[in-house]
């Protein structure tokens, strides 16, 4: 290849004139000619041209031209560039890219992958709350003596026994998750035969519990915005 | 999975291409490897005859690379993966030459503004030697050196649209140009280059 700019022993490039305003002419023969051989032109136009070149050699002379330009245009976007070492190149980028994963200790998610991820997560949290909420006696202290692992240290509270309806209010505060204590949900109606609850809340006490401490408390307070979607799949 | 033997050379192409798009997206990297193989002497091309300099070129390519690595799970359609990666290579590419240009312009010790911060081009000898028949590799070396001579926005459109192979509306959208002003500078390109190639074209 001859023409790689090292920018020495070279001369300089000719002084491009000012450009014109960039407005073509689409009825012009040479523009739909340039249009048919670079695929650009259907429909009637096309016919039309096709009937014109038939008849005119030395428009059908043209065209080739702008076909062979086109085939060498094409053989130029294949071609290799001297001086360039395609296998390093190669192996340059592959070894970029194995480094990159092995950083990000993640391979490339896919799409459903992305989804699946919150709600499979969603699902854990929902399992083990049902578990925390299901829990006949609604208090579950932590074991003597162990100052509360993160798993471990669990208080579950729930309305009385005696109370029509109430709502359940959830604060999390695991590993990772001591900010929870902002959602809130709709009040639940409580069936003390068959414990439901369809809402998580907020976490007043999120500052104070240990990490891995699940809280459930009474209160009538409708407060139906839920802001965190993790919680928000989760009651759905 | 395998390819169906029905379809065309072109879709079997796209086909195989999409094959390794899906291996590289579930980490693959022998797939990607692949499509590195594949696709890396055409985006190398393209990166170069932007640039009209090899190392940048280089780099661009790189970049682009690993970029489509990150973005894999963005494409919709992995058969398209070529045309996607060149919409990266070009972008990435013109972003270099707009800061190149920059920094020219901004450089505070940079020698006072003269030839030596002119855009240079090669000669090429055979450019302007006509002689009664040339090969392919001679009529690409010509084709190559009235490329580099177009003015700076023809040569940009003409590339893209051709070696490239971005539809005229990307490439509006990366030139900063209307689809109308690309027609005309890709028709202006072409008409050049073919006016002054066309002895060789015959």
């Amino acid at each position: 290849m001859t023409m790689d700019n090292e920018r020495d022993n070279l001369i300089p490039r000719r002084e491009a004139a000012p450009e014109p305003t960039p407005r073509v002419d689409e009825s012009d023969l040479e523009f739909l000619l340039s249009e048919f051989a670079a695929g650009q032109l259907s429909g009637g136009k096309a016919h039309r041209l096709r009937k014109q070149l038939a008849r005119d050699p030395g428009l059908s002379a043209e065209l080739r031209k702008y076909s062979a330009l086109d085939a060498g245009l094409d053989a130029l976007a294949d071609e290799e560039i001297e001086g360039v070492d395609y296998e390093q190149q190669r192996s340059d980028i592959v070894r970029l890219v194995e480094r990159k994963v092995l950083l990000s200790h993640r391979r490339p998610r896919l799409r459903w992958q992305r989804v699946a991820a919150p709600l499979a997560m969603a699902a854990a949290v929902a399992i083990a709350l049902s578990a925390w909420l299901l829990y006949p006696t609604g208090t579950v202290a932590p074991p003597s003596g162990d100052p509360g692992g993160p798993e471990t240290f669990v208080r579950v509270q729930t309305p009385a026994p005696d109370a029509p309806e109430g709502v359940i209010r959830v604060a999390l505060a695991g590993p990772g998750r001591a900010e929870a204590g902002t959602v809130r949900v709709r009040p639940v109606r409580v069936e003390w035969d068959e414990l439901r609850f369809g809402a998580l809340a907020t976490g007043r006490d999120a500052s104070r519990l240990p990490p891995g401490t699940v809280l459930v408390s009474a209160d009538r307070t409708p407060t139906p915005a839920i802001q965190d979607p993790l919680l928000h799949l989760l009651i759905q | 999975m395998s390819i169906p033997e029905d379809k065309t050379p072109k879709e079997q192409s796209a086909a195989e291409v999409a094959l390794l798009v899906r291996g590289a997206q579930r980490g693959d990297l022998r797939a990607f490897d692949l499509l590195v193989e594949r696709f890396q002497r055409p985006a190398t091309a393209v990166a170069y005859r932007l640039l009209n300099h090899r190392d940048d070129a280089m780099e661009v390519v790189q970049d682009a690379f690993l970029k489509a690595f990150d973005k894999l799970d963005t494409l919709d359609s992995p058969g398209r993966f070529g045309p996607w990666l060149m919409r990266i290579v070009s972008n990435l590419a013109l972003n270099r030459r707009r800061s190149r240009a920059l920094r020219q312009t901004i450089s505070l010790d940079a020698p006072p503004r003269g030839d030596s911060e002119r855009e240079w081009v090669l000669p090429d000898p055979a450019a302007d030697t006509p002689d009664e028949t040339v090969s392919g590799e001679e009529l690409k070396r010509k084709i190559a050196a009235a490329v580099a001579e177009l003015p700076e926005t023809q040569r940009q459109a003409l590339i893209l649209f051709s070696m490239a192979k971005l539809p005229q509306k990307d490439i509006a959208k990366q030139l900063g140009l209307s689809v109308q002003a690309v027609k005309w500078h890709v028709f202006s390109a072409r008409k050049k280059l073919k006016d002054k190639l066309a002895e060789y074209l015959e």
